[in-house]
């Protein structure tokens, strides 16, 4: 289970992520962000209710990155201890700018 | 069944039929007995009321008092002659089949003064009803009924009217019967008339209806009877409904039908070609899944020849082609490397990923002369980002081993920590800064971490199909239930410790479904 809730304001775009972010709904959240990330400049994941992500809610994310680093910038916000714990196991504590 | 398609075919004709002669029938018979009653009725008023006309001619002209007189002596005189010559001649000219003048009793019997069939004096019973006549007697009104009756005189009708003395006495009532032969001959033609009319109307509306019903309703009904039928047993369909032109709701429902089986046709068709082509996926998948397999070191012991380790791996994946893979190889007689490598996501796309990732891994090792995993893993994450349009990734743990000594130089591309057991220890993670997974941005450079094995200790590298293999409840497995499996038996070698891991796991998630590729590797040094 995800449900997802963006705000987008300007060139602020930001995307609060509840639930679990696996292979099974990653697919959702890729197309959310291709629809709306066109434009903008600051994009900021709100992390604070999401349990738990796999490796395919992790390559979602990088490709964010990936865009952002073209158009602007990509913060990720409030990550749990369990999710906090995996970007540190899985190196992306490296690429993201969390904070 | 061509027998049983007639008889029902003849059922709902017959029931048609029957159903508008039944109706037409029962119309016909209330139809002419209400038309014989009104004319019956109307007729006897119409002889009736002719009767009432010679009555009052009669009455006009004889002379009561006489007629009073008479009814007390019964004497024929003079006068009486001249009234029978009177009477006689009105009958004559009338065609009444009787006038007579009598005077009724209350023994129901009459007594006549003057009687064309008979005498003056003769009694007779009264046929006609008796109240009627003796209220015109006593009261000396006109009975309000046709007084028709069948008696020994014939089908009659009686028109009576009181006879009054110039006192105003009833002295006698006055009869004028007319017969009644006529009208029932008359009604009898009627009735036939009727009958055979209504007949040949019968006839005429049965042939229009059956005509009507059987273009309109019964044959197109027999058509997509017909064709549903065929249908129904050969999912297979004609034109024959096109030919339903009742330009009605008929019409309407075979176009649907026609066109709901044509959507069903299609839709069969669809589902054999979805059918064919999952099946071919299927086999095709099979042989993905073979081929994989075949990918990965699968000979154990791989090397006999050395005894100074153990290596055992498996690999299970969670659809027909995984993410997952493990390698082993020397890169020359003292060094032999370890892999270990998850690529994100599963299915198909993870292992063509997977393919590409591990080729690149081990030629690019084996041809490095520092024996730096550092540097072979920046290689291929340059080659592997190349045209990553996808943006897979893949975490890796790469360990090369100097046999001679035990001594590991490893990288730890964002994957699983390794676990570590020390000789007559216990298996412990070792937990140390990652490095970003592989193929995530172009130009990263990977941290090399050191340590040293002793003959006696024993490394395991997993994928996070182990620790995040979830039960029912959606709880994960976790590390710390995979050291307890490992500890078990710490002293095992390389194989009983994977099946312990494994029966642990499988003890663990019982039914769930495997979400996740199930990797692992156990290096013993001896």
């Amino acid at each position: 289970m995800l449900n997802i809730k963006d705000e987008k304001n300007g060139g602020d775009l930001i995307v609060e992520l509840e639930g679990r972010l696996d292979t099974t709904t990653s697919p959702q959240l890729e197309e959310k962000i291709n629809a709306v990330i066109d434009g903008v400049s600051k994009l900021t994941f709100d992390l604070k209710n999401l349990e738990y992500i796999s490796s395919a809610g992790l390559r979602v994310l990088l490709s964010a990155q990936k865009i952002m680093n073209k158009q602007g910038r990509m913060v990720v916000n409030n990550p749990t201890e369990e999710v906090q714990e995996i970007f540190e196991v899985t190196g992306f504590s490296d690429i993201f700018t969390i904070q | 069944m061509r027998k049983i398609l007639k008889i029902r075919k003849f059922g709902i004709h017959a029931k048609a039929l029957a159903g508008i002669i039944i109706f037409t029938l029962l119309a016909i018979i209330a139809m002419c007995i209400s038309g014989s009653l009104i004319f019956n009725r109307s007729v006897q008023k119409l002889y009736n009321e002719r009767g009432y006309v010679v009555a009052n001619i009669i009455l006009k002209q004889i002379d009561h008092d006489k007629i009073a007189e008479y009814s007390k002596t019964w004497y024929e005189d003079d006068y009486y002659q001249e009234m029978v010559e009177y009477l006689k001649y009105i009958q004559e000219v009338s065609d009444a089949a009787y006038i007579y003048i009598g005077v009724p009793y209350e023994d129901k019997t009459i007594k006549y003064i003057y009687d064309s069939g008979s005498n003056m004096g003769f009694r007779d019973p009264i046929a006609a009803p008796f109240d009627e006549l003796w209220e015109a007697y006593t009261k000396g009104v006109q009975p309000k009924s046709y007084l028709v009756r069948h008696s020994q005189y014939g089908y009659l009708t009686s028109s009576c009217l009181p006879v009054k003395d110039s006192k105003g006495n009833v002295v006698a009532l006055l009869f004028v019967d007319t017969y009644m032969r006529v009208v029932q001959s008359t009604l009898q033609r009627f009735i036939i008339n009727m009958i055979i009319i209504a007949l040949i109307l019968l006839g005429a509306f049965c042939l229009l209806n059956w005509h009507y019903m059987n273009s309109y309703i019964i044959d197109p009904l027999m058509v997509l009877r017909r064709n549903i039928k065929w249908f129904a047993e050969n999912t297979t369909t004609d034109d024959s409904l096109n030919y339903i032109k009742t330009g009605d709701e008929l019409e309407e429902l075979a176009k649907s039908v026609q066109s709901m089986e044509q959507s069903i046709v299609e839709y069969i068709d669809n589902i054999e070609t979805i059918t064919a082509e999952k099946e071919r996926i299927s086999a095709e998948l099979n042989v993905a899944t073979k081929i994989q397999a075949d990918m990965l070191p699968r000979k154990f012991p791989p090397f006999p020849e050395r005894k100074e380790f153990d290596i055992y791996a498996t690999m299970t994946p969670a659809k027909e082609v995984g993410g997952d893979f493990y390698d082993f190889f020397l890169i020359d007689d003292d060094h032999l490397a370890l892999v270990m490598a998850d690529v994100s996501g599963k299915g198909v796309p993870a292992a063509l990923f997977m393919v590409n990732a591990k080729t690149l891994i081990k030629y690019r090792a084996l041809m490095d002369r520092n024996f730096s995993p550092s540097a072979i893993l920046y290689d291929v994450n340059n080659q592997l980002c190349e045209g990553n349009d996808m943006d897979l990734f893949i975490t890796v743990w790469l360990g090369i081993i100097q046999i001679s000594t035990g001594k590991i130089v490893a990288a730890n591309a964002g994957h699983e920590h390794p676990a570590i057991k020390r000789k007559d220890g216990q298996f412990e993670l070792d937990v140390y800064k990652h490095s970003p997974a592989v193929a995530t941005m172009d130009g990263i450079t990977f941290r090399e971490h050191e340590f040293q094995l002793n003959p006696g200790d024993s490394l395991f590298v997993y994928t996070d199909g182990v620790p995040e293999a979830a039960n029912e409840y959606n709880r994960l497995y976790g590390t710390n239930r995979m050291l307890k499996a490992l500890n078990k038996n710490p002293k095992a070698d390389a194989k009983e410790l994977l099946e312990t891991v494994k029966r642990d796991i499988d003890g663990f998630v019982e039914d769930s479904p495997q979400f996740d590729d199930i990797t692992m590797l156990c290096f013993k040094y001896f």
